[in-house]
This record gives C-alpha cells, sequence and structure tokens, in this order.
C-alpha cells in the first residue's frame, strides 16, 4: 500500500489552489449568486487554459490525459471554493463518456470542445434512467439537475430493459428538451427541472455495458463527494479560524471545550472522509470492481459528514453564522443540495446494505 | 497512490498468512484458554519468541535491534493479518510499541542495548507507572517523588492502572525530581526492576472480570542513579513521546474494528429473532446499522495505511494519532454495544445464545478500556484541537 500522492500530483494541486484562488475568489461566489449566468465563466476559461478541463480527455483530442485522481484533486479545490463551474458533469462524466463510447466523429465533434471550455454538459438519468420507446423517443424528468439550465448539451442514460443501456446527447436547443431553472437557495450553482417528451437526439456510438454504467456511479458519486470534501475542509477552516478570535467572556471561544471538542470531532470525520473519498476516486481507475460501491461509501459518508460541518460552522458563528454577512451559509445550502443528487442518501444506504459482505 | 499490496507485500502476506496458519493452531488456543495469570503470560512469551524467531514480531526496527529496517508498510500488514486470526491480545504491546521505542529514541546506548532486544523477542514484560490516584489525565501534578542520595534515587509514592504490572519484569516510571520547577519541567522517568526491595503491587480487578490492573507502591525504593532515562527533570518529553508511540500502536485497532465487522455479520446471520420467524441479516434496521460501523471500520483501514504514509520511516508519530485512536476506539466500543443489541432480540433461554452473549458481553466491557487507556477521548479531542487545529488553551 502507498496511501500518498506524487509529487507531480501535489504539483497539480497547488497550481488548481493558485488558479482558483486568483480567478474564485469569494467577492467572485458572491458575484454569480447576484447573476443570471449559468456557471462562472472566467474560472471556466482559466480552468481550460491550464489544460484541467482536459484532465480526462486524450491529447489528440486536445485534453491533458492525466485521470481521475487528478480530476479529483481539481474537484476538491473548487468544492472548498464554493466555485461555480460544472466541472464534474462536463470535464470528468461527459468527458468519460463520450471518450469511451462516443465514435470517433462524436469524440472529434466534442472532445476538443470541453477542454477548450467551449461548451457546458449536464448529465442525467443516473441513478434512474429514462425509458425509451421502440422508435427511439425519450420519456423522462428529472429534477434538480445540477447545472442543467443554461447547458450546451445535455446527457441522458437510457434504459430500454435490457442489460446495456444508451447514452443520448442533446442539444439544448432541442425543440421536445424542456429545461426550466429549478429555483433553490444554493446561490452558488444553477439548477435545472429537466422534461423530455418524445425527443429522439443522438446516441453515443457505443452502449453503456453493465461495467460502463458502474464507472458512471462511480464518478458521479466519488466526484461529488470528493467536491464536497474540499468545501467541508473550508467550512472547518473557517470555524476554526473564528474560534480563534472570537472573545466572549473574555476569552477567545475556541479555549471553551464545547468548541474544541466540537470541531476536533469535525477533524476526525473530515480525516474518515478523506480516506474513502481518495480511495474510492483512486478504484475507479485501479480497481473497477470495487469502484460503485467505493464511491457510493464515500458519497454516503460525505452525506453525513459535510452537512454536520457545514451546519456546526453556523453555530459556532452565532448570531453572525445566521445572516448572510458572512459566508457561512453557502456551505450549508450548497452541503444540503448535494446530498440530493447523483443519488440522494437512501439510495447509498441501499446499495450499502444489498452488499454488507462485501463492504469489509 | 497505490491502495494494493505491491507484488513484494503480497508475498510477504502470504508467508505471514502461512505461518500464522501454521503456529495459530487450534491445540495452541486450547492451551492458550486453558492457563491463566502467570502461565497465561509465560505462554505468551513463548509466543512472543516465535513471533521474533519468524521476523514478525517488531519488522520496522532497526537490524541492530532485531529488526528487519522493514517498511512500516509491513508491520502493518503483520498487524492486520494477526487480526484476522484471531490472535490472543498482544501483552507485550507496552514494551514493543511503547517503551521500546522511545529507548531507541532517547535512552542511553547502554540502556538501549540492554533492553531493546529483551523486549522485542518476549523476554522481558514490561509495565508502565505513569498514573496515579490522583493524577490521570491531569499527569503533569503528579506526586510520586525520586530524591537523589548520593548516586542513587529514593522512591516514594504510589502509581495506578499498571497493566500487567503483577507480571512484568521492569517499569518505566515518571515520578517528580524537581519540587520548584513548573509541574511539566520537574519530572524524570526510570527503569524500574519490579523484584526491587520496598515495591508492593497489588492487583485491581477490572470491569470486564479481569486481573491485569495493579497499584503499586513505593516504599523508600533505593534504584541507581544509571536507572534515569532520557535527562533529569526532562521526564515530561519522555512521556510525551511514549504516549505518541502509544496512540500509534493502538491504531492497530483498526483493523480489530474491520475483523470485528465480519464477526456482527456472522452473529446476524447466525442468529434467529425470539420467536424464530426471522434471521437477524434479513430485518433493514439491523443490516442499516451493520452497514454504517462497517464503513467506518473500512474508515479505520484505510486511516492506518494514508496516516502511515504521512510520517516517516522511525519517525515520531505526531498528534495525528490522536485522530486515530479517538475514531477506533470510540468505533470498538459502538460496535460492541451493536453485537450486544443483536443478541437481546434473540431467545436467551438458547443455551447456545447464551454462550454468544457471555463472550461479546465481556468483549463489550474490555471496550471501556480502550477510550480511556493512552489519554481519554476527551484528552484526545483536546490534543486535536490544541496541536491539530491551533486552538488556544
Amino acid at each position: 500500500m502507498q496511501f500518498s500522492f506524487t509529487e507531480d500530483q501535489e504539483m497539480i494541486r497547488q497550481s488548481v489552489l493558485e488558479l482558483v484562488a486568483r480567478a474564485c475568489p469569494i467577492s467572485e461566489v458572491r458575484a454569480f449568486g447576484q447573476s443570471e449566468a449559468a456557471y462562472s465563466d472566467r474560472l471556466w476559461q482559466d480552468l481550460a487554459g491550464a489544460g484541467f478541463l482536459g484532465a480526462l480527455i486524450p491529447e489528440a483530442h486536445g485534453g491533458s490525459d492525466l485521470g481521475m485522481l487528478e480530476a479529483g484533486i481539481v474537484l476538491e479545490v473548487l468544492g472548498g471554493a464554493l466555485a461555480s463551474v460544472p466541472y464534474l458533469s462536463t470535464a470528468v462524466a461527459a468527458a468519460d463518456l463520450i471518450g469511451r463510447l462516443g465514435s470517433e466523429a462524436q469524440k472529434a465533434q466534442w472532445l476538443p470542445k470541453i477542454a477548450a471550455g467551449q461548451i457546458s454538459v449536464a448529465v442525467a438519468g443516473w441513478p434512474e434512467a429514462a425509458s425509451v420507446s421502440d422508435d427511439g423517443q425519450i420519456q423522462g424528468n428529472w429534477a434538480p439537475v445540477v447545472n442543467a439550465a443554461g447547458a450546451d448539451l445535455l446527457l441522458v442514460v437510457l434504459n430500454d430493459g435490457g442489460t446495456n443501456a444508451q447514452v443520448a446527447v442533446l442539444e439544448n436547443s432541442n425543440a421536445d428538451a424542456m429545461v426550466e431553472e429549478f429555483p433553490t437557495m444554493d446561490s452558488t450553482r444553477r439548477f435545472g427541472a429537466l422534461k423530455l417528451t418524445g425527443t429522439v437526439g443522438e446516441r453515443l456510438e457505443k452502449p453503456l455495458d453493465p461495467a460502463g454504467q458502474a464507472r458512471l456511479g462511480a464518478i458521479l458519486a466519488a466526484g461529488a463527494a470528493g467536491e464536497m470534501m474540499g468545501g467541508a475542509a473550508c467550512a472547518m477552516d473557517m470555524a476554526t479560524s473564528y474560534a480563534k478570535e472570537r472573545i466572549q467572556f473574555g476569552r477567545p471561544i475556541g479555549t471553551f471545550q464545547a468548541i474544541k471538542h466540537m470541531l476536533a470531532d469535525q477533524l476526525v470525520a473530515l480525516e474518515g472522509l478523506r480516506s474513502i473519498v481518495w480511495y474510492a476516486l483512486w478504484s475507479i481507475d485501479h480497481a473497477p470492481e470495487e469502484a460503485l460501491l467505493a464511491a457510493i461509501t464515500a458519497k454516503g459518508v460525505a452525506d453525513k459528514v459535510v452537512l454536520q460541518i457545514a451546519s456546526e460552522n453556523i453555530q459556532v458563528h452565532g448570531g453572525s453564522g445566521f445572516t448572510t454577512d458572512i459566508d457561512a451559509h453557502l456551505y450549508v445550502k450548497r452541503a444540503q443540495l448535494d446530498r440530493m443528487i447523483w443519488g440522494p442518501p437512501s439510495h447509498h444506504t441501499d446499495l450499502l446494505e444489498q452488499r454488507l459482505a462485501e463492504l469489509a | 497512490m497505490r491502495l494494493r499490496d505491491s507484488s513484494e507485500e503480497a508475498t510477504f502476506r502470504a508467508y505471514v498468512r502461512t505461518w500464522l496458519g501454521e503456529n495459530l493452531t487450534d491445540q495452541w488456543r486450547q492451551d492458550y484458554a486453558s492457563l491463566e495469570g502467570r502461565e497465561r503470560i509465560d505462554f505468551l512469551r513463548k509466543w512472543q519468541g516465535q513471533l521474533y524467531e519468524a521476523g514478525l514480531a517488531v519488522r520496522s526496527w532497526p537490524n541492530a535491534y532485531g529488526g528487519k529496517d522493514a517498511p512500516l508498510t509491513e508491520d502493518l500488514i503483520v498487524f492486520e493479518e494477526l487480526a484476522n486470526h484471531d490472535a490472543p491480545p498482544d501483552v507485550f504491546r507496552i514494551g514493543v510499541r511503547i517503551i521500546a521505542p522511545m529507548l531507541m529514541k532517547l535512552a542511553r546506548a547502554d540502556q538501549r542495548e540492554t533492553y531493546v532486544p529483551r523486549i522485542a523477542d518476549g523476554r522481558d514484560l514490561w509495565s508502565q507507572g505513569f498514573s496515579e490516584p490522583a493524577f490521570g489525565s491531569d499527569l503533569s501534578a503528579l506526586t510520586t517523588r525520586a530524591v537523589r542520595k548520593g548516586n542513587k534515587f529514593v522512591i516514594n509514592g504510589q502509581k495506578v492502572w499498571n497493566t500487567y504490572g503483577h507480571l512484568a519484569d521492569y517499569c518505566l516510571l515518571l515520578a517528580r525530581t524537581n519540587q520548584n520547577a513548573p509541574p511539566h519541567k520537574g519530572l524524570s522517568t526510570f527503569v524500574v526492576p519490579l523484584t526491587t526491595k520496598g515495591i508492593d503491587i497489588r492487583p485491581l480487578r477490572q470491569m470486564n472480570g479481569q486481573q491485569d490492573f495493579n497499584e503499586i507502591f513505593f516504599d523508600d525504593v533505593e534504584i541507581g542513579e544509571e536507572a534515569l532515562v532520557g535527562e533529569l527533570d526532562g521526564g515530561w518529553k519522555v512521556a510525551m513521546t511514549m504516549l505518541d508511540f502509544e496512540r500509534r500502536g493502538i491504531s492497530v485497532l483498526g483493523f480489530g474494528c474491520r475483523r470485528l465487522y465480519e464477526k456482527l455479520i456472522a452473529l446476524a446471520r447466525a442468529t434467529r429473532t425470539r420467536d424464530g420467524d426471522q434471521i437477524l441479516i434479513d430485518l433493514p434496521d439491523v443490516r442499516e446499522n451493520i452497514a454504517r460501523v462497517g464503513v467506518q471500520a473500512r474508515i479505520a483501514v484505510l486511516n492506518n495505511h494514508r496516516f502511515a504514509a504521512m510520517h516517516s520511516e522511525g519517525s515520531v508519530p505526531g498528534p495525528e494519532t490522536s485522530v486515530q485512536k479517538l475514531h477506533t476506539t470510540e468505533l470498538n466500543k459502538t460496535m460492541h454495544a451493536l453485537a450486544l443489541d443483536l443478541i437481546g432480540r434473540a431467545d436467551l433461554t438458547n443455551p447456545q445464545v447464551r454462550k454468544s452473549f457471555s463472550s461479546w458481553e465481556r468483549e463489550y466491557l474490555t471496550s471501556f478500556g480502550m477510550t480511556i487507556a493512552g489519554g481519554t477521548s476527551q484528552i484526545q479531542r483536546n490534543i486535536i484541537s490544541e496541536r491539530l487545529l491551533g486552538l488556544p488553551r
């Protein structure tokens, strides 16, 4: 076993941290909340320029051909910065699906655009696939779909009852694809309600076989958990810093064990989350047979830990934590939505229970 | 990142498994179970010697002290396989995992050469003399005194909760040598042979029914000045180094938790509800509860590997071991409590169920000691918040 990052990976982390600090300061996050934009284009373009949108795209298609661990590093940093970019759906899930299932023409059409930051993609149909009629018409409703409002492209997983699934590629201008804004209090991202009524659209060339379905589920669950883990670490840092500064009863509140022990428990939970999330991200490329279980386990832990840490951050900040003057509320709102997408907590628990024996 | 055994690690693991299969036999377990007290300890001395001969007891130690200079990852493989094979409790852990690593860092050459090899192969059993009746968590305020008299020290005072003190050969004692310095700057550590005149050892019965604990009374006990470990009045550093190693040693418990998870599943599969209609493993709430602790057990194992990669070989482990200590000891308690909850749903008039209850009940009560020894869970939270998060004292 060697549970550590390579020097190259540490350098990538450093460079993503610098890029995100520059392009996505908290002022940018607040400004995004007031804007009508689909995502933060400035950050998106910087990520493209540095090669991070092509992390899972071969060099032949304009990518940087890194891997899931590197994509995970990007996701963790973006989550910590409350960044408003569709990285998981576009640069991770869509890039992986198109790269694996697309024809040469489809790859040539979409992958360079993803790598260059020219399009955004929303993914629907996991864990619940869409139904499709014999003549290829797609029917289905999904909400909330992260980044669906304003996405250029929609990837929808279709299940016709067979072993293999299909992946439909729909341009958002398609008349039968209806995307409505799904309003939430999470001002750091846009969500959509997607309704398909008889759309036919294009299919990726190859079917999504069971191994591919497991991989997609693993990517979405582990990727979301990676992003959530970044948010949890920043929320914990925020609470810790405040506990050192805030004076009550003549001393910093961080001297009180009620606060200390709460934060210590947060760190224990966060370290556990780190172990299980990196294991899940690693397994996607290196132990595919374990990846889905590892990923839903990680997402299940993230669902609990991230909301706990974000909520306690509000509590540590007291009265000001309940206002929008400080940013603690943003982490809670994001965590609450993250729990609802890519398989809600109950979904993960169900899957875990079915596979108890494999867990250890 | 490689979250699998390398081919060398896989070869080593296969060797450990084979060796344990051949040596940890049913006959061995029966013999072990039939013995008590000093006989059991002597039996385990032999076992420690066998582990040592097989190159498993102190694998990551330097060659000079009987180790194999192996990476920490090989120690982890040994711990993991011992847990998977339900090895007996490691009574030599205090010497092997706490005292010897400290001696190798901080003791004089003659002390290292005298004591460390004899700890490694089970010739000597060590006990730790830290806590006192009035000073447990508040260790630095302890009052047992060691007063210099010529080239000797004279010790007076009382220690308590000394595991294996009644059977051990040596005690690593923390005593006050300077009354005028601040509490933690007036302490020193000594090697005290437990056969020294003036020492009175009285066993204590623990809540799990066992008698590993002792009180040790020191009445004008004279030891030579060469018994001092580290610097005079520098005992706090020695004690803290030992506690850091102790917490790392406890991380082994993560592997135990995973083994416990397998046993919980086996228990839930083998147990029927009181009315006999259902098997526990088929009940949704049972599955959910088992899955929840199973995920935490997996985390404990992964933490072992991730934290091991954080510190270089042979370095003193840092406060991050408190994270593991807190996580695994609390989890261990939760898992045992869950086992009793499961058994509570079965027909306890059935002799088989009762037998299972007795053994789980004892293990459950044993788990209480782990969240206290080596610093209580509350002290671990203080360490984590102050040393890792930088919160003010």
